[in-house]
């Protein structure tokens, strides 16, 4: 409230139109028997305010607006007085509703937060279901619609070991889906009226694979195939339980023995999401994504409006409580309102790093809407493949995931920077640029975004690459022991690498045939090399882990100058790649199988033609070598 | 690789055995630089030129790869997405020619004809060394659908006519099914969406060649 609608007029006899008061109601049909504490404007509750109702204690606090609760505010719903029944709700009201953020408390235990509209959850939100007698709550993440689940979302069901995550409609699992469980197994298929009905897979962790007919979940019926682990398969008719035995009337065929494990030689890794049942990534989350647009000015499919957004931005950040927020934070924001004005705006797009920072501002703060939004992407991926959702066969759905969200986010930064190119529409040319000069240069989601989105979600990712190359990556990193416990000359031997390469001198290159040298350890040669390549695992972004590369390359060559004094230079792949597989063995990177995988998949297409291109190839190259020479 | 408005973007792979000289034939090509000690290029295992043929802009990437046998296996690896190879032999070492003939069949094998392959017959200032017959490694380029040229990364020779070579053929490669998608009307629609797709994806097998 302004200052000049308060009275301050001495000896006025007309009440001051704002003013602090207290109020019995007795006849007020919303407030009767309520007694309310606080601003009033013209007659009405208005601003800052406490109703009590003295017979049941229920309570409201917080902010009115014409008399209506309107604002932030907490309210205690009294069920049942005399035996203590009440339920809280904490958030965000509208013309007298629960509308908007908010956390509701039920008197069964359970808790929601999330989105609300007209008094009933409605978009995202998160139901924490526990007993009295479960300390860890099942819980539902996902989309709410008129107070029932609908739309796609993620149930962690702890009691029973297993997690849901697909579609919902009228509170009930309906419509594409699947079901990953502690054992381990993977079963997808479409779901009718909460269970599992009709044409579905499903996968052991063994590579036991049934396709076909099912009546609820894991509960076999009908036609279907069997396949085993070996290739063998039963074609037939199959009832029953898949944990208890199953029926089966059909023909055995024998297979061909075990599918070529093509995972070792050279994988195509264009991993095939699409089963007839899958959901994309685009059709996931969407609540978050629209709240954020609402939270920004941009109602439903309204265009966006950049002053009405920066406003909306600038009026989240004010309205952060103050009492959470830190003392740094609040500098974090007086400097963001500052850099509101627009034509800052249209600065900050302009220039990369001015953006980066930012951007990287904004995300930090969960009073700001881009915030806000990441943290939820974080919470919802978490909620999706952390604990039973750790689980190899999600690998393609989350890395799938990611990429979409940066797409989007990238689409909803644009409504505070509209300046920033539209990605909506494939620049073919761009892609041209093959040869490197790109770098740098133009903005994109991935280049803006990756550094900046990629860290966040890089623990689950990166523990679903891990799971999905387990095989490889302990046969890789019991082949590098092995090789380590060579010194670096005799490695260097065995390798073939050319002898100029060795960076020794002729009386040590003697010395590589004395046996008494193998508990030599210590790296000597190429240390900064090895240094460098370290580093790959301490990245989280595709872009940083290939620069690691770049650094590891470009060592090498120095260590080769410096030694030669330019004398001589690695010029051929014929010279480096043994040089190179040396410096990767004496980094013994753990799981360089997923770091390879998380780069391939993740990095942009427009690198893959040049020259990073061309390191990343070496550096598969060697991965591959190293895991399959004897 | 796509190309747009006129421009062409190629990859090229380098294959042959570790001594047959492709490194220099490369060098030379880029760099007009044959066994200097005084490199500019840090490294030379990747390198770019940019080509002017028909007023048509053309960028090539050419990759090499390690020749050395105990590498064979790591072929795939290099040459997926390749717009043409470049196989290098030796004419004074009939085995250098074996091993091109065990790339020509992998190649054709694994990328068809959606590859342009050249051969290379290098070293001809070692031409009293022959030991590879010409007519019979021209022949058997004929065969293969390759080009065959003759070079000397040493005197400079050869080496622009051959990069040249494959250039032109991968142009024409490309523009041939360039048309053959759009005179097909909707498939040509459909060819050049899935030619931005490959962008943005992992092809799942070989790529048609880019069309758009």
């Amino acid at each position: 409230l302004s200052s000049e609608t308060v009275n301050t007029k001495v000896g006025s006899f007309t009440p001051a139109k704002a003013r602090y008061a207290s109020h019995f109601y007795l006849q007020d049909p919303k407030y009767k028997g309520a007694c309310y504490t606080g601003m009033w404007l013209s007659g009405k509750p208005h601003g800052h305010g406490k109703l009590v109702w003295a017979s049941t204690a229920q309570t409201y606090e917080g902010e009115f607006r014409n008399g209506l609760y309107n604002g932030f505010g907490r309210m205690i719903f009294v069920l049942n007085a005399s035996a203590g029944v009440a339920e809280e709700y904490k958030g965000e009201w509208k013309d007298g509703m629960m509308h908007g953020q908010g956390e509701m408390s039920y008197s069964d235990k359970q808790v929601y937060i999330g989105h609300w509209m007209h008094n009933v959850r409605h978009g995202h939100g998160v139901l924490r279901m526990g007993t009295m007698t479960s300390p860890t709550p099942s819980i539902f993440t996902g989309n709410w619609d008129n107070d029932k689940r609908s739309g796609f979302g993620v149930m962690d069901d702890i009691m029973r070991g297993e997690k849901y995550m697909g579609m919902w409609d009228n509170d009930a699992r309906s419509g594409n889906g699947l079901i990953v469980t502690l054992d381990g197994i993977y079963n997808e298929g479409r779901f009718s009226l909460n269970k599992l009905m009709g044409q579905g897979i499903l996968l052991c962790h063994d590579n036991t694979k049934f396709e076909g007919d099912f009546c609820g979940d894991a509960q076999v019926n009908g036609k279907g195939v069997l396949t085993m682990p070996n290739g063998d398969r039963i074609e037939g008719t199959f009832q029953g339980q898949w944990n208890e035995g199953l029926k089966i009337n059909g023909l055995y065929f024998k297979g061909t023995g075990p599918e070529e494990n093509s995972a070792v030689a050279f994988p195509d890794r264009a991993v095939s999401t699409h089963s007839p049942y899958y959901i994309p990534a685009t059709k996931k989350w969407r609540s978050v994504f629209n709240e954020c647009r609402d939270r920004l000015g941009c109602l439903g499919n309204d265009e966006p409006d950049l002053k009405k957004a920066w406003k909306s931005v600038a009026e989240d950040l004010v309205r952060a409580p103050v009492a959470k927020t830190m003392h740094q934070e609040r500098e974090i924001i007086d400097d963001i309102l500052k850099g509101v004005d627009l034509d800052q705006a249209k600065k900050i797009a302009k220039d990369k790093k001015k953006l980066q920072e930012y951007l990287i501002k904004a995300f930090s703060l969960p009073c700001h809407p881009l915030g806000r939004l990441l943290e939820t992407l974080v919470d919802v991926y978490r909620a999706t493949y952390v604990g039973m959702g750790a689980h190899s066969r999600l690998l393609p759905h989350a890395v799938e995931e990611i990429k979409s969200y940066i797409e989007r986010v990238y689409a909803i930064i644009r409504i505070l920077f509209p300046s920033l190119p539209n990605e909506d529409f494939v620049h073919v040319g761009d892609s041209n640029e093959a040869d490197g000069q790109s770098e740098g240069g133009g903005l994109d989601s991935n280049t803006l975004l990756g550094p900046l989105i990629f860290p966040r979600f890089y623990p689950p990712l990166f523990t679903l690459y891990a799971l999905h190359n387990e095989k490889n990556d302990s046969a890789y990193w019991e082949r590098v022991l092995q090789l380590n416990k060579r010194t670096d000359l005799a490695l260097m031997s065995y390798l073939e690498v050319k002898r100029t390469f060795w960076l020794a001198s002729e009386e040590t290159n003697g010395l590589v045939y004395e046996a008494d040298l193998t508990d030599w350890k210590h790296t000597h040669y190429y240390g900064k090399a090895v240094d460098a390549f370290q580093q790959i695992s301490t990245k989280f972004s595709p872009m940083e882990k290939i620069s690691v590369l770049k650094e590891t390359f470009h060592r090498i060559h120095k260590e080769v100058q410096d030694f030669w004094k330019g004398e001589e230079k690695i010029v051929s792949l014929d010279d480096l790649f043994p040089v190179f597989q040396f410096v990767v063995i004496r980094s013994r990177v753990h799981h360089l199988g997923s770091e390879i995988d998380f780069i391939e998949d993740l990095m942009e297409a427009k690198y893959r033609a040049g020259e990073q291109g061309h390191m990343f190839t070496t550096l598969k190259a060697c991965y591959y070598q190293i895991l399959n020479e004897n | 690789m796509a190309s747009v408005a006129g421009r062409y973007q190629f990859k090229i792979v380098l294959l042959g055995e570790g001594c047959v000289g492709k490194t220099s034939l490369v060098l030379r090509y880029c760099q007009d630089k044959f066994n200097d000690k005084h490199l500019t290029t840090l490294q030379a295992s990747y390198l770019t030129k940019k080509l002017n043929i028909d007023g048509k802009r053309v960028g090539l990437s050419i990759w090499d790869t390690a020749g050395q046998e105990r590498f064979h296996a790591l072929g795939p690896i290099y040459y997926r997405d390749s717009n043409g190879a470049i196989l290098v032999y030796d004419i004074t070492d009939e085995d250098s020619f074996q091993k091109v003939k065990n790339w020509v069949k992998e190649l054709r094998k694994i990328l068809g004809d959606d590859i342009c392959l050249c051969i290379v017959g290098n070293k001809i200032d070692l031409e009293r060394d022959r030991h590879v017959d010409g007519a019979e490694a021209e022949a058997y380029a004929k065969s293969v659908g390759a080009k065959h040229l003759l070079a000397s990364a040493k005197l400079n020779k050869g080496v622009d006519e051959l990069f040249l070579e494959l250039a032109k053929a991968m142009v024409t490669a490309q523009d041939a099914s360039a048309s053959n998608g759009q005179s097909s009307g909707r498939r040509g629609a459909s060819s050049r969406k899935r030619g931005v797709e490959i962008v943005d994806e992992q092809p799942a097998g070989q790529p048609k060649k880019g069309c758009c």
